[in-house]
C-alpha cells in the first residue's frame, strides 16, 4: 500500500492550515508527525481518512482517489479526537455496535483487542464511568479491531498508563511487520520516540523531515 | 441489516430511550381532552391523531430523539467511516431512525388506545364501540399512517438541516415547525372543495390535512409527499456537496447566450403570435364591450360557456406547445451535439427546463401586457385576478416540462399518465388541485434528474 499526498491545501476561512503538502507513505512503516497544537495534524488525518474535503490536491491510496467521491478509503482504522461513544452502553457493547457496521469480526476478536489495550477488566463498565485513559484505550481498540491496512492515530497515548502504552506500542510494531501502514500524530516527541521509523514535522502548513529523524 | 438491528437494540438499552417512553405516556394523556362527546372508538382515536397539540408534541419528541441519535449514536467519525460511503451512512441512519421513530409512534398508539378504551368504555356496549365496523378501522389506519409518514418525511428534512448546519439551526427549524403546527387550524373534516381555496405557495404540505373525500385526501397526500421528498433530495445533495462531492457550478453566462440564440432564431413565430393575439383581443373588446378583456386574455376556468375565449386560450396553449417543441428541437436536434461537446447532458436539461419556463412566462406576460394596453385604449375596466394568472401559468409550465421529460426519455410513463391526468382535470376544471399535484410531481422529477451527485 502506498499512500500518496499531492499538493494538499486546506484553508479555514482565510487561515491557511495545510499548504501544499506532498508526501509518500509506504506500508510496513510507522510514521510519526510532530507539531504544536493547532498546526493541522488532526486536519491532515481527517483529510486522509476522507472525513474532511481538501481545497486542493489529492490523496491517493494505491493510486485510487477517494476524496472527490462519497466513498471513504477502505480498511482504514482511525482514532481522531472526540471518539464519541454511547454513554449508557458498556465498552464492549460500544465496540460490538461499531463492529456490526462492517460485520467482519465477532465477539472473540473484540475481546482480543480489549486485552491488547488492557481494557478487559473494564469492558462491562458503562462508558460514562470510564476515566480519560480508559476512553482513549477504547478509541484505540475500535481503530485496531477490524485489522485495517492503514491506521491513523491522533495523540494516541493521551492519559494512558505506562504499562498499557508499552503493550500498545508492541502491538503497533507487530502490525508494522504485517505490512500495515501506521501514521501517528502528536505534539510530544517522547510519546513516539523509538516507535516510529520516520519522524516528520508539520509546521506552517508544510510537512518536512524532523531533525534527528532515524531516516 | 445487522447494523440497523444492532443500533436499535443498543439504543433501547440506553436510559434516554426509557425517558422518551415516559414522555410519550404523558403526551398521550393530552389526547384525553379530545374525547369529549365521542361515543365510538375510532372517532376517538382519529380525534387524537388530528389534534394539533398532540401531533405537535409527538413530532417534538421524535425531533428531540433524532437530535439525540445524531449527536450520539450516529455522531462518531468511527461510525461514519465504517459505512465506507456517505450514501450508506445516510441510508443506515435513516432506517434506524425510521424504525425507532415508528416504534415510539406505535407506543403512542398503545397509550392512546388504552386511554380511549378507559374513557369510552363506561356504559357503552362493545358493539357500539366498533359501530363503524371495518371501514372506520381502515380509515383510521390510513390516517394513522398518513400522519406518521408526513411527520417522518419532515423529520428527515430536519436531519439534513442538522447534518449540514449547526444544531441551533435545527432547533430553530423544529421550533418554527412546532409553532406552525400548534397555531395551524387543522380542519377535521375538510370539504373537498376547500382545496381550491388553498394557495399553491402556502406550505400546506407541511401538515397532514384531513379531507372528507378519501380520493381528494389521497391525491393531496401524494402531492405533499412529492414536495417534501423534493426538499429531501435538495438538502441531501447540499449536505453531500458541503461534505464531499465537488461539482462545477452551472455557467449562467452560457445559458443566457443559448437562450438568446434560441429567441433570435425563432423571433418570427413570436411576432406572428403576438400580432394574432393582439388582433383577437381587440376584436373581442369590440364584440363584447361589457366584458373585461383581461378575462379574455387570461381566464380559462370559468369560460366554459364562451367559445370565443376557449378558442383563444386553445390557440395560446397550442402556440406554447409549438414553442416548446421548437425549443426541444433546438436542444435535442441539431443543437444537442454541439451543446454536449461544450457542456454535459445535465446542463442541457437544465437549460431546457429554464428555457421552457422563460418562454411560457414571456408569452403570458405579453398576453397580460396587451390586455392592459387594449383595456386602457378602449377605456374598459381592468380587473386582474392574480391567482388565476398564476394557476394558468403553472399549468402551462407543467405541460411544457412533462412534454420535455417525454422527449428526454425519462419517466416517460409517469409523464404520459400525468398528461392524461391534466386533460381529465382540465375537463373537470379542477385546476387548483391539479396544480398542487403537478407542481409536486414536476418538482420531484426535475430535482431527481438534476441531482448534484450526477454532476460530478
Amino acid at each position: 500500500m502506498i499512500l500518496k499526498i499531492n499538493g494538499l491545501v486546506k484553508n479555514f476561512k482565510n487561515e491557511s492550515v495545510l499548504n501544499d503538502i506532498n508526501y509518500e507513505f509506504v506500508s510496513g512503516n510507522i510514521y510519526g508527525i510532530l507539531g504544536r497544537n493547532g498546526s493541522g495534524k488532526s486536519v491532515l488525518l481527517k483529510i486522509i481518512s476522507g472525513l474532511y474535503k481538501q481545497d486542493q490536491g489529492k490523496v491517493l491510496f494505491d493510486e485510487i482517489n477517494y476524496n472527490d467521491s462519497n466513498d471513504f478509503p477502505k480498511d482504514v482504522g482511525i482514532s481522531i479526537e472526540d471518539p464519541s461513544f454511547l454513554n449508557d452502553l458498556t465498552g464492549f457493547d460500544n465496540l460490538e455496535l461499531l463492529a456490526s457496521i462492517q460485520n467482519k469480526i465477532g465477539k472473540d476478536d473484540i475481546n482480543k483487542i480489549l486485552d491488547i489495550v488492557n481494557l478487559t477488566e473494564e469492558k462491562d463498565k458503562k462508558y460514562k464511568k470510564y476515566s480519560l485513559g480508559m476512553k482513549q484505550k477504547l478509541s484505540l481498540a475500535q481503530a485496531f479491531m477490524e485489522n485495517p491496512k492503514v491506521i491513523l492515530l491522533d495523540e494516541p497515548f493521551n492519559g494512558i498508563d505506562r504499562i498499557s502504552v508499552d503493550k500498545i506500542k508492541n502491538y503497533l510494531i507487530n502490525l508494522k511487520k504485517k505490512d500495515v501502514l501506521i501514521i501517528i500524530t502528536t505534539h510530544i516527541k517522547d510519546d513516539i520516540a523509538g516507535l516510529c521509523d520516520v519522524l516528520l514535522e508539520l509546521e506552517d502548513g508544510k510537512i518536512k523531515n524532523y531533525e534527528g529523524s532515524k531516516e | 441489516m445487522k447494523v440497523v438491528k444492532n443500533s436499535i437494540k443498543y439504543f433501547f438499552k440506553t436510559d434516554w430511550s426509557k425517558w422518551i417512553i415516559v414522555f410519550i405516556f404523558l403526551i398521550s394523556l393530552l389526547s384525553l381532552g379530545a374525547y369529549r362527546d365521542i361515543v365510538d372508538l375510532f372517532t376517538a382515536l382519529l380525534r387524537s391523531y388530528s389534534d394539533n397539540s398532540f401531533i405537535a408534541f409527538i413530532f417534538l419528541i421524535l425531533a428531540v430523539n433524532t437530535l439525540y441519535l445524531y449527536k450520539t449514536l450516529f455522531y462518531s467519525n468511527n461510525y461514519l467511516i465504517r459505512t465506507n460511503n456517505r450514501f450508506k451512512y445516510l441510508k443506515y441512519t435513516l432506517l434506524t431512525n425510521l424504525i425507532i421513530s415508528f416504534i415510539y409512534y406505535l407506543i403512542s398508539f398503545l397509550f392512546v388506545l388504552l386511554f380511549a378504551l378507559f374513557k369510552i368504555k363506561g356504559g357503552i356496549d362493545l358493539n357500539i364501540i366498533f359501530n363503524y365496523g371495518i371501514l372506520g378501522f381502515l380509515y383510521f389506519l390510513y390516517h394513522y399512517f398518513k400522519v406518521f409518514i408526513i411527520l417522518f418525511v419532515i423529520l428527515n428534512i430536519s436531519r439534513y438541516i442538522l447534518l449540514t448546519f449547526k444544531s441551533l439551526t435545527y432547533v430553530a427549524f423544529i421550533f418554527i415547525l412546532i409553532l406552525f403546527i400548534i397555531n395551524f387550524n387543522f380542519p377535521i373534516s375538510l370539504d373537498p372543495n376547500a382545496i381550491y381555496k388553498f394557495n399553491i405557495l402556502f406550505p400546506y404540505y407541511f401538515f397532514p390535512l384531513n379531507f372528507n373525500s378519501l380520493k381528494v385526501d389521497a391525491t393531496y397526500l401524494l402531492g405533499e409527499l412529492c414536495i417534501l421528498y423534493s426538499f429531501n433530495i435538495i438538502l441531501k445533495n447540499y449536505y453531500l456537496y458541503i461534505k464531499k462531492v465537488k461539482f462545477k457550478l452551472l455557467n449562467l453566462k452560457f445559458l443566457k447566450l443559448e437562450y438568446y440564440n434560441f429567441i433570435k432564431d425563432n423571433i418570427k413565430y413570436f411576432i406572428l403570435f403576438f400580432i394574432i393575439e393582439a388582433f383577437m383581443i381587440l376584436t373581442y373588446s369590440f364584440l363584447t364591450p361589457n366584458n373585461n378583456v383581461m378575462y379574455f386574455s387570461l381566464n380559462l376556468i370559468k369560460a366554459q360557456n364562451d367559445i370565443f375565449i376557449i378558442l383563444n386560450k386553445l390557440f395560446s396553449i397550442l402556440f406554447i406547445i409549438f414553442i416548446i417543441i421548437l425549443n426541444l428541437k433546438y436542444i435535442y436536434g441539431y443543437g444537442k451535439a454541439y451543446l454536449i461537446l461544450r457542456t454535459d447532458n445535465k446542463k442541457v436539461l437544465f437549460f431546457v427546463i429554464l428555457s421552457i419556463i422563460l418562454n411560457i412566462l414571456f408569452i403570458n406576460l405579453f398576453l397580460l401586457f396587451i390586455g392592459i394596453i387594449i383595456s386602457f385604449i378602449r377605456g374598459l375596466n381592468i380587473s386582474f385576478n392574480f391567482n388565476t394568472f398564476v394557476n394558468i401559468l403553472f399549468l402551462e409550465i407543467y405541460i411544457g416540462l412533462l412534454i420535455n421529460f417525454i422527449f428526454y426519455n425519462k419517466y416517460r410513463i409517469l409523464c404520459f399518465f400525468s398528461l392524461i391526468f391534466i386533460i381529465l382535470f382540465i375537463i373537470s376544471f379542477k385546476l387548483q388541485l391539479i396544480n398542487i399535484l403537478l407542481f409536486a410531481i414536476i418538482l420531484l422529477l426535475s430535482i431527481k434528474l438534476l441531482k448534484i451527485q450526477d454532476m460530478e
